[in-house]
């Protein structure tokens, strides 16, 4: 866990959360606390139910039974959920097609009704903040590769100054070396900002990378096989990922996620 | 593409010569086996019937124009109208779907009597059924366009709080707006055909459309006939092509519907 929180992120609290889909048990008796600006991965095989925990969290399922809390550390009482800025990256970028580059950065501060006006420092903040250059304001969609895309999508789950942050499988459609170049871009930006976040990803390197703590998820239905704490130390650099303890932690987490598939 | 090859490509080179070969193939049979002009005038009576009769085609083309425009416009709003109010109102839409269907595949020329009956023969009562063919292509294909918003971009509205209100204004018409386009260029044609046979079912009339005239031709003038069939035809592709300008101009800042870009 990062201890130097710049700001107050609220902790996540889950307890026995238990989905179903139609007869079937997506999630089971799920147990989880992420601490204020702590970077949790969830990793597992398909079908363990993590992109529906994320859902969840963010408010994109109705909780069915058990409890979620978010947790602020400066105050002690648990808040509704609705207080905190919760901010979600989809797998796909699933940007507005006929919207620009602008457009779509700016749609959640359109739809709260903030004036055009006061959008628009907002919005350039964010496209310099994910490496995205004035002149690109303008483009639709289609005209982005899959990288740019991706930099649109975060800018604009940013726009809102969230708290949390949950991403679910973001950079799963990027080749290698532009994943790996947007694993480093959002660390750095996580660092300064100790976002609360739950990153879901396939990728053992990823998650290892980026993380506090990798939860291991079992499969058919989703339960929590095991919480690994990622002791490598921050700030991370891309030379990490050729040491011995960046490939140890990653072996760790291969050999546990082996158990369950 | 270099000028010469562009100049003498397929692409606008190749209709007209089949248009020169099929209007001499006609002239040829016409002369060759002495048809009478009353079953079949040749290509050079017909072009004769145009130029001898300017007022008679002109006032009947201004007639049934401003008919289809009118149905045009009202298929349009109405359509987009109803779709929208079908977009959202779950049950309505399942209840009036089904008869929406229904009526596009009745037959307009059964309908049109019952129509004239109601309304009275003349120019509303042409407009009625003009519209009836032409809004509903724009009603289903707008409706369609309304409720298959991709899951993703739902969700993306939906974790921003977006109102039902803003959901309609700021991601369902959007979203419509091919399909509207698609409707629009199908509806463009369907009202032609809609104020001609409302035009023909009713007979001659005092100022006559370009479906009157057909009727009244068909048994003493047949080439003044074929020039009002070609100008019912040139009704509809200017009405199609001006509609697929437009909606070509206003697609341009989009995609296809339904194709995943992301990635």
């Amino acid at each position: 866990m990062n201890t130097a929180a710049h700001r107050d992120s609220p902790g996540i609290m889950i307890q026995s959360m238990t989905h179903r889909y139609g007869g079937e048990t997506v999630l089971s008796d799920i147990q989880l606390t992420v601490q204020p600006g702590e970077f949790v991965t969830l990793i597992g095989p398909s079908g363990c139910g993590k992109s529906t925990l994320l859902r969840l969290v963010a408010g994109l399922e109705s909780l069915q039974s058990g409890k979620m809390l978010f947790q602020n550390p400066s105050h002690s009482s648990s808040r509704a959920s609705h207080d905190h800025r919760r901010a979600f990256v989809f797998q796909d970028s699933s940007l507005l097609p006929w919207r620009s580059v602008y457009d779509n950065v700016g749609m959640p501060l359109e739809l709260t009704g903030i004036s055009k006006a006061d959008r628009s420092a907002k919005i350039f903040e964010q496209l310099k903040r994910v490496g995205l250059r004035e002149e690109d304001r303008t483009k639709l969609p289609r005209m982005l590769s899959g990288g740019m895309k991706m930099r649109v999508s975060l800018a604009r789950a940013l726009v809102t100054d969230p708290d949390i942050l949950l991403m679910d499988e973001p950079f799963s459609a990027l080749d290698d070396i532009l994943r790996t170049q947007l694993n480093q871009e959002l660390l750095s930006l996580w660092e300064q900002q100790n976002w609360t976040t739950l990153f879901v990803t396939h990728q053992v390197a990823e998650a290892a990378f980026l993380s506090d703590r990798v939860i291991v998820m079992n499969h058919h239905p989703g339960k929590i096989h095991e919480s690994i704490t990622i002791d490598l130390p921050r700030p991370r650099l891309p030379e990490l990922r050729e040491t011995y303890p960046f490939l140890e932690v990653v072996n760790r987490l291969q050999k546990s996620l082996s158990e369950v598939v | 593409m270099k000028p010469i090859e562009k100049l003498f490509s397929p692409g606008w080179l190749a209709p007209l010569i089949a248009f020169f070969i099929m209007i001499a193939a006609w002239e040829g049979v016409v002369r060759w086996f002495e048809l009478p002009s009353i079953i079949l005038p040749s290509p050079g009576q017909v072009f004769t019937a145009f130029i001898e009769h300017p007022d008679e085609w002109s006032r009947a083309t201004l007639a049934t124009s401003v008919e289809i425009l009118v149905a045009y416009a009202g298929s349009i709003v109405l359509g987009l109208a109803i779709a929208v109010i079908f977009a959202q109102a779950k049950w309505l839409r399942a209840s009036l779907y089904p008869y929406a269907i229904f009526l596009k595949t009745l037959p307009i020329i059964a309908i049109a009597p019952l129509i004239i009956i109601w309304i009275g023969e003349g120019f509303w009562a042409n407009v009625i059924i003009a519209w009836i063919v032409a809004f509903l292509p724009i009603l289903t294909n707008t409706t369609e366009g309304l409720i298959s918003v991709p899951a993703n971009l739902q969700d993306v509205m939906r974790l921003y709080g977006a109102s039902r209100w803003q959901l309609l204004w700021k991601l369902q018409l959007p979203n419509s707006l091919p399909y509207l386009v698609t409707g629009c260029k199908i509806s463009s044609v369907s009202c032609v055909l809609g104020a001609v046979v409302g035009e023909m079912t009713v007979g001659y009339l005092d100022v006559p459309g370009i479906g009157n005239e057909i009727f009244a031709k068909r048994n003493t003038d047949v080439a003044l006939m074929f020039v009002y069939i070609l100008l019912s035809g040139g009704i509809g592709i200017t009405l199609f092509g001006l509609t697929s300008w437009i909606g070509d101009r206003v697609l341009l800042h989009w995609r296809d519907p339904g194709v995943d870009d992301s990635r």
